[in-house]
């Protein structure tokens, strides 16, 4: 299976969102590593869901970073 | 999808399945998207190892956001998101030495412990008591009307690119997307609860991503 073909077979979404088995996975990997193309299609992807996921509001919540800062000095 | 009904059959999964499913992915690239300053993932882990605080103040600045969006989706109200963040975050702490780049990344170590301490929470005793005058089916699904769905509630607090992406998936593919990534269900276990082929579950979160994929590059 060639570069486009193998993106194509939706494996690549079923990595980034932690859908396949351990095998699975390390074969995508193992392609990855070898195929700039198809590392470059599994960066984007998982970019793009983290940023989808993600929040910018909780970040300018300077309070609770504090806080929670305050509670991991706690425990040391 | 009443928002009950994901999170009840969640903690029943959680309850047999102690591991929840593994997450493999290649090791995080040095750039992330939202914003943070660029530190490879692993001299991350260094410095929370060190216990140092620049470490926390990236660790909070790259991924606070995703995994308050995840702790949100659980617990609805902000003020016990805000409680569970922080017990993310020292849990995260306390056991970063335990954290194996070769079993998936920083992140999805990140997410998995977010997800269980809402589980954690919600399956809690006090969580219980809290409830117990009242049906929580009943409870949860009238927030979910008076908010027309459990996900718009949260999407105050989501950013752009989330609002711009909801634009251009349809309903399904977002609902799919969310099932599987925020409540961290399998392809079968959506298309049983949502009723629907399994090959149509695939397909929907595959286009999804592809199409948040396209957003994000452009």
């Amino acid at each position: 299976m060639n570069a486009v073909d193998y993106i194509k077979s939706g494996i690549l979404e079923d990595y980034v969102l932690g859908l396949l088995s351990s095998e699975d996975a390390q074969k995508v990997e193992d392609i990855g590593r070898a195929n700039p193309e198809i590392a470059l299609e599994l960066q984007l992807l998982r970019e793009g869901l983290e940023m989808y996921a993600g929040s910018d509001h909780i970040r300018h919540r300077i309070e609770l970073r504090r806080s929670i800062w305050a509670a991991i000095k706690k425990l040391e | 999808m009443c928002l009950l009904f994901l999170i009840n059959h969640r903690i029943m999964y959680s309850k047999n399945n102690t591991s929840t499913a593994k997450v493999y992915h290649l090791q995080a690239s040095s750039y992330h998207p939202i914003n943070g300053p660029i530190v490879d993932t692993n001299a991350l882990v260094e410095m929370i190892i060190a216990k140092n605080e620049k470490g926390f103040l990236i660790l909070y600045e790259r991924y606070s956001g995703v995994l308050y969006g995840v702790l949100l989706k659980f617990v609805v109200r902000t003020e016990l998101a805000d409680e569970l963040l922080q017990d993310t975050y020292l849990k995260i702490w306390k056991n970063i030495a335990s954290f194996d780049p070769a079993r998936g990344t920083l992140f999805t170590w990140m997410l998995r412990i977010a997800r269980n301490q809402a589980i954690d929470y919600l399956r809690s005793s006090s969580h219980q008591q809290q409830l117990r005058q009242v049906d929580l089916d009943v409870y949860l699904c009238q927030i979910d009307q008076l908010n027309k769905t459990s996900s718009n509630l949260t999407d105050v607090e989501f950013n752009d690119f989330k609002s711009k992406a909801l634009l251009h998936l349809n309903q399904k593919q977002a609902e799919v997307i969310e099932m599987i990534f925020f409540y961290g269900w399998t392809y079968e276990q959506t298309a049983t609860m949502l009723k629907i082929p399994l090959g149509t579950v695939k397909t929907r979160a595959r286009k999804g991503l592809g199409i948040i994929k396209i957003l994000y590059t452009d």
